[in-house]
């Protein structure tokens, strides 16, 4: 099944001008990863941009709203800021406000614990087990600007996965036919 | 000569374009011109800017495949110099394509070099087209032992497809026939 496609990509091309096109979905795909890269590194967060997909924030935040965050190695943490982060073993990120800091004169770190605006109770229950606190080194980001509902698009590539790859799917094919303009 | 141009003629007798598509003319004529002057007038291709094109894109390629590898293997506290390194010179090889592009290759569709008897001839072909309008000007660049001619022709696009977006090698091969052979 992949020959017929490929001779059908690459029909009457030399190796040459097959290389040139693959260089050019490899430069659009390159491009936005290392821009990605290029935030993180300046905004020091891992992933600064992130997408809220609870209601536990509201009303500060709601589903699909997009994030952005930036982790200044200065700033100090304090009671009230909005801060997004993710607990060891868990893979979705969480947006919450600190609660409470308090410093262990022992060790000299921030124990910080958060809550969600919308939630009736503090995040204890959503920590591992037996974790009261979490520590700065879970914390991602701060939260320092938002753009509402742009971020419902990923929530919907999420819930139905095969929406996903079938977007990929056409993106690729489209790269191949599309022919750069100079 | 016959047997030369129904080499050419045969090599773009499937050239065709998509009407009103601008970029796809200027592939039919980008690949008509390395045809013709390889085939009819005998020149090899020089391949100097694609090979530079493609030598920094993959480079650049590699780097931020390495990078992603890494970053995906390492937590991001620890891989932040690394990161640092490979986004700088990623964007660095991309600075630098664009500008050999911009200021080396410019609008040199084709570089070609061959060897008649004692005369040594390189030839360097540019189009220029303004956006929106159908004319193009064509510049050749003749190197014989050192001596440089320049010749050029604006013509429209128009001259060269037929009714059906078919590709017409002989008004072509005609038409740059007669710019070569144009006395100055």
């Amino acid at each position: 099944m992949l020959q017929p496609l490929l001779d059908n990509l690459f029909s009457g091309k030399s190796p040459r001008e097959i290389a040139h096109q693959i260089l050019n979905i490899f430069m659009i795909v390159t491009s936005a990863f290392m821009s990605w890269k290029a935030l993180a590194l300046i905004t020091n967060s891992e992933s600064p941009i992130v997408v809220v997909l609870s209601e536990s924030m509201e009303p500060a935040f709601q589903r699909g709203d997009l994030l952005f965050l930036t982790l200044p190695r200065q700033e100090p943490f304090i009671v009230g800021d909005i801060v997004v982060y993710k607990i060891k073993g868990q893979e979705i990120p969480i947006v919450h406000r600190i609660l409470k800091i308090h410093k262990n004169e022992e060790d000299g770190e921030d124990y910080i614990l958060t809550k969600g605006d919308n939630n009736n109770i503090d995040d204890r229950a959503l920590y591992n087990k037996d974790q009261l606190w979490i520590k700065k080194s879970d914390i991602i980001g701060k939260v320092k600007g938002y753009l509402p509902y742009i971020g419902y698009v990923t929530i919907v590539m999420s819930d139905y996965p095969k929406l996903k790859y079938l977007l990929l799917g056409v993106l690729t094919i489209l790269m191949f036919f599309e022919k750069e303009e100079k | 000569m016959e047997e030369k141009k129904n080499a050419f003629y045969n090599s773009v007798k499937d050239l065709k374009i998509k009407k009103y598509s601008n970029v796809d003319v200027q592939y039919a004529i980008e690949n008509a011109v390395g045809k013709l002057f390889t085939k009819v007038y005998g020149y090899t291709e020089d391949f100097k800017h694609s090979n530079v094109y493609l030598f920094l894109g993959y480079t650049a390629s590699i780097i931020a495949g390495a990078a992603s590898l890494y970053s995906y293997l390492t937590p991001f506290e620890n891989c932040k110099g690394i990161l640092a390194v490979s986004v700088s010179l990623y964007f660095i090889l991309c600075g630098l394509l664009t500008l050999y592009v911009k200021f080396v290759k410019k609008d040199e569709i084709f570089n070609g070099n061959k060897q008649d008897e004692k005369v040594k001839k390189s030839i360097v072909v540019s189009f220029k087209n303004k956006k929106y309008s159908d004319n193009v000007e064509i510049n050749i660049e003749l190197n014989e032992n050192n001596k440089v001619t320049k010749k050029s022709l604006m013509k429209s696009y128009g001259s060269w497809f037929d009714e059906e977006g078919n590709f017409v090698a002989s008004a072509f091969l005609k038409d740059i026939d007669a710019v070569l052979n144009k006395k100055d």
